[in-house]
């Protein structure tokens, strides 16, 4: 009710802008993505140092494959926060 | 001499291992050498001088049968005729000598497996030089099967939602974002849980046994005990399905300060339970005839 109210601009006393109750949703989803993707990369990072500190510690014919992944990991990460950056 | 072998056992890829292995090279390779000059000469000279040629031999004998550096790690690793396996004639025997659950395995290549036996290409980063990995184990593959079904399905709801019209209300980009969202977030979560699988095992060398634990991202924990801390082996295999595929949870009770080990939902616990009494057995059998060192 309250915030129907704080949006309810014809409703107000004060001559605010007309503000769209649906950009306000839409910058919310945006801001939850951005930081959604932001809170990823991190785990990304999280993830390839620990794959860095297992590898070491387990020495395996595998261990550069998942190096590898964890790293292609981390890129992908990245590259959607920059995407969400760009197209949000 | 020039049947030395070189296999897992010897750690590939370990710079020390690979120093090692050069030094036996060469050694080898000097006394090929040698041979072939003192066959040359043999073949130069005439047969009327045959004490003055047994008199040149006889440094290069001299060189071949000196306890040099190069011989003594050569006398190290032998092989027997029709046993390609290498016998460690130092303070070690060869697992496959006093094991009989070792005897009957196969040298595992593959990295994924849970139940590895004198695996190739495994080191660990803690390991002695002259420490052997005997067995590797982790989780039984069907204790995976839930996160992976798990996410075959989660890969699946997004259609579900699509169909339903949850998401309906917001712009395509949008939708479309969710969408990667979601598959973003499910990817992290398999890789978390296979990486949580992968680094979980428990490692049984010739000398000690040791845990590592990855249980999530953020904690890792590992714990290491020798052989001869060993006080109590239990294997324990509960329910129809870990019956049906044997697997099942060995706890070990040790001296050390972890006072116990536990390899949880390892393939055939009975022979991981016969391999350590095995191993209990030798350190003793070493102790008695002094070939600690």
């Amino acid at each position: 009710m309250l915030l129907q109210f704080v949006l309810d601009t014809g409703s107000s006393m004060f001559a605010f802008p007309a503000i769209d109750q649906s950009s306000i949703l839409i910058s919310l989803f945006k801001f939850l993505f951005i930081l959604t993707a932001l809170c990823y990369s991190v785990f990304a990072v999280i993830v390839v140092r620990q794959i860095q500190i297992m590898k070491n510690t387990l020495i395996t014919s595998f261990s550069p494959i998942i190096f590898f992944v964890g790293f292609a990991h981390l890129l992908v990460a990245l590259f959607v926060l920059g995407l969400f950056f760009v197209l949000l | 001499m020039a049947d030395v072998i070189f296999d897992s056992s010897m750690r590939q890829g370990d710079p020390s291992s690979i120093n090692h292995q050069r030094k036996i090279l060469r050694g080898v390779r000097t006394k090929r050498s040698h041979g072939r000059r003192a066959q040359r000469q043999e073949e130069t000279t005439s047969v009327g001088v045959a004490e003055s040629r047994s008199q040149e031999q006889v440094p290069v004998r001299a060189d071949a049968s000196a306890p040099s550096s190069q011989d003594s790690q050569e006398q190290q690793i032998t092989t027997h005729p029709g046993d390609p396996t290498p016998r460690w004639n130092g303070a070690h025997r060869n697992v496959d000598e006093y094991s009989d659950v070792m005897r009957q395995e196969k040298s595992s290549s593959n990295p994924f497996a849970s139940y590895s036996p004198k695996p190739i290409n495994f080191r660990f980063a803690t390991q002695h030089l002259d420490e052997h990995v005997i067995l590797v184990l982790r989780k039984h593959a069907l204790t995976q099967l839930p996160w992976i079904l798990g996410s075959i399905v989660f890969a699946f709801l997004p259609i579900l939602f699509s169909s339903v019209g949850l998401v309906d209300f917001l712009p395509g980009t949008y939708q479309f974002a969710a969408l990667i969202i979601w598959y973003l977030l499910l990817t992290g979560f398999i890789i978390e849980s296979f990486l949580s699988w992968f680094f979980n095992v428990n490692i049984i060398t010739d000398e000690r046994i040791i845990d590592v634990d990855f249980l999530s991202l953020i904690y890792r924990n590992i714990s290491s005990a020798k052989t001869d801390n060993i006080e109590d082996v239990t294997a324990v295999t509960s329910g129809a399905i870990r019956s049906l595929f044997d697997f099942g949870t060995v706890f070990v009770q040790t001296a050390a300060q972890q006072r116990e080990f536990d390899f949880r939902d390892v393939p055939h616990p009975a022979r991981v339970t016969k391999l350590l009494n095995e191993l209990i057995l030798e350190e003793e059998r070493e102790k008695i005839e002094g070939r600690i060192n």
